[in-house]
């Protein structure tokens, strides 16, 4: 929770539903438009705010893993996925839409690297394929969905990018740059796929490349 | 950017930002996130159920209270409320902090739709315009409850002494 909000604002103050969706980037763009001008002139809801930004918490993960969850049938769980998949239509299409990278990333990987003010971050995969989770997996299809995670000391904070690297392809930017605080197994906001075969996934933090490598079966 | 569409997705999203609204609430961060986590673990079951944030929010809300109004709940939360994060108030002169204690004892004198409006009004920080839009109530509905809550407000402060409006 933000402690911040000491102040008090200087009319009526956004609420805190509006500026977690603000933060989201989920608010209509009027109500962000006027959300923003607010923000600009009152001190306690931008401190709020900044409460909100700062406030990057790791959750214990949900049950899950390979089981498929008790009560879903088949024909729901395609529709589920189906929605899913329209979201991240836009990514699959910019890791298909990338330019031709000159060379692959060849050598020994490293899913760990040691960078100022984290740490010792260790880089985990999280393949979601037909609604079952794998840590880690070597194979990937082109309807799998990832997402990365990230091991450090509590406490570190660093701004991690997600980059796919494919033979003869330039780095596809799968998560774009942003900032992360340091715990167990804290999971990036956000999901990607990967199509058109082998990949190597990296983590770039602070410059440094925590990666994975993912092959069709 | 695109809302979460299903749990998994929406407990990455919007999981954080449930977890800071139930510490308003519960004033303790471990029985927050055993409740966010909870909620997220019922919603699995039943994947085609609304992720989107707003009703989330009022999911959260409605078990903070049911935890609240629960006397064995209310006195364990209570027992590990954490003073730090007594939230503070944006809306100054307005300001009417509504604790744990309080809200329990309000739970005996009011139904759980009051509660929620005061909720919304004084620990979210919502106008009487969005409580009704975020609960699907008329201004009027939303105006008649906050008046009742602020007189159950003063009856128990007269009555036990009950330290509600700061």
């Amino acid at each position: 929770m933000s402690a911040a909000a000491q102040l008090a604002c200087i009319g009526q103050p956004l609420s805190w539903l509006t500026l977690e969706r603000h933060a989201l980037d989920e608010l209509p763009a009027p109500a962000a438009a006027a959300a923003s001008v607010h923000l600009a002139a009152c001190a306690a809801c931008s401190s709020a705010l900044a409460g909100i930004v700062g406030d990057r918490r790791a959750l214990p993960p949900l049950p899950g893993g390979e089981v498929t969850p008790i009560g879903v049938q088949p024909r729901q769980r395609r529709r589920t996925w189906a929605i899913g998949a329209g979201i991240f239509v836009a990514a699959a299409a910019a890791l298909l839409l990338v330019v031709l990278r000159p060379k692959d990333t060849g050598g020994e990987l490293r899913a760990s690297v040691r960078v100022k003010g984290a740490g010792l971050v260790h880089m985990s995969l999280v393949r979601e394929r037909d609604g079952a989770v794998t840590f880690d997996p070597a194979d990937v299809r082109d309807t799998d969905r990832w997402k990365v995670q990230l091991t450090c000391a509590p406490g570190g904070a660093a701004t991690v990018e997600v980059l796919v690297h494919q033979s003869g392809s330039p780095p596809a930017v799968a998560l774009p740059a942003q900032p992360f605080a340091c715990g167990n197994a804290v999971v990036l906001p956000g999901a990607f796929r990967v199509t058109s075969g082998a990949a190597t996934i990296c983590a770039r933090i602070d410059g440094a490349e925590a990666c994975r490598r993912v092959a069709p079966p | 950017m695109a809302p979460a569409s299903d749990p998994r997705d929406a407990y990455l999203r919007y999981g954080p930002a449930l977890v800071r609204k139930a510490e308003r609430l519960l004033r303790n961060p471990d029985d927050a996130v055993d409740l966010v986590h909870g909620l997220f673990v019922d919603l699995i079951a039943r994947p085609e159920s609304n992720v989107e944030l707003p009703y989330l929010y009022r999911a959260v809300t409605n078990r903070c209270l049911n935890l609240i109004r629960d006397r064995r709940g209310r006195a364990r939360l209570l027992e590990r409320e954490q003073p730090a994060l007594v939230p503070s108030s944006r809306l100054g002169d307005q300001a009417r902090v509504i604790g744990l204690d309080l809200l329990g004892k309000l739970g005996d004198v009011l139904d759980e739709g009051h509660l929620e409006v005061l909720v919304c009004r004084y620990l979210d920080e919502m106008t009487q315009d969005e409580i009704a839009l975020h609960l699907g109530l008329s201004r009027k509905t939303i105006g008649k409850r906050l008046a009742r809550a602020h007189e159950a407000i003063h009856e128990l402060a007269v009555t036990q002494g009950a330290g509600g409006a700061a």
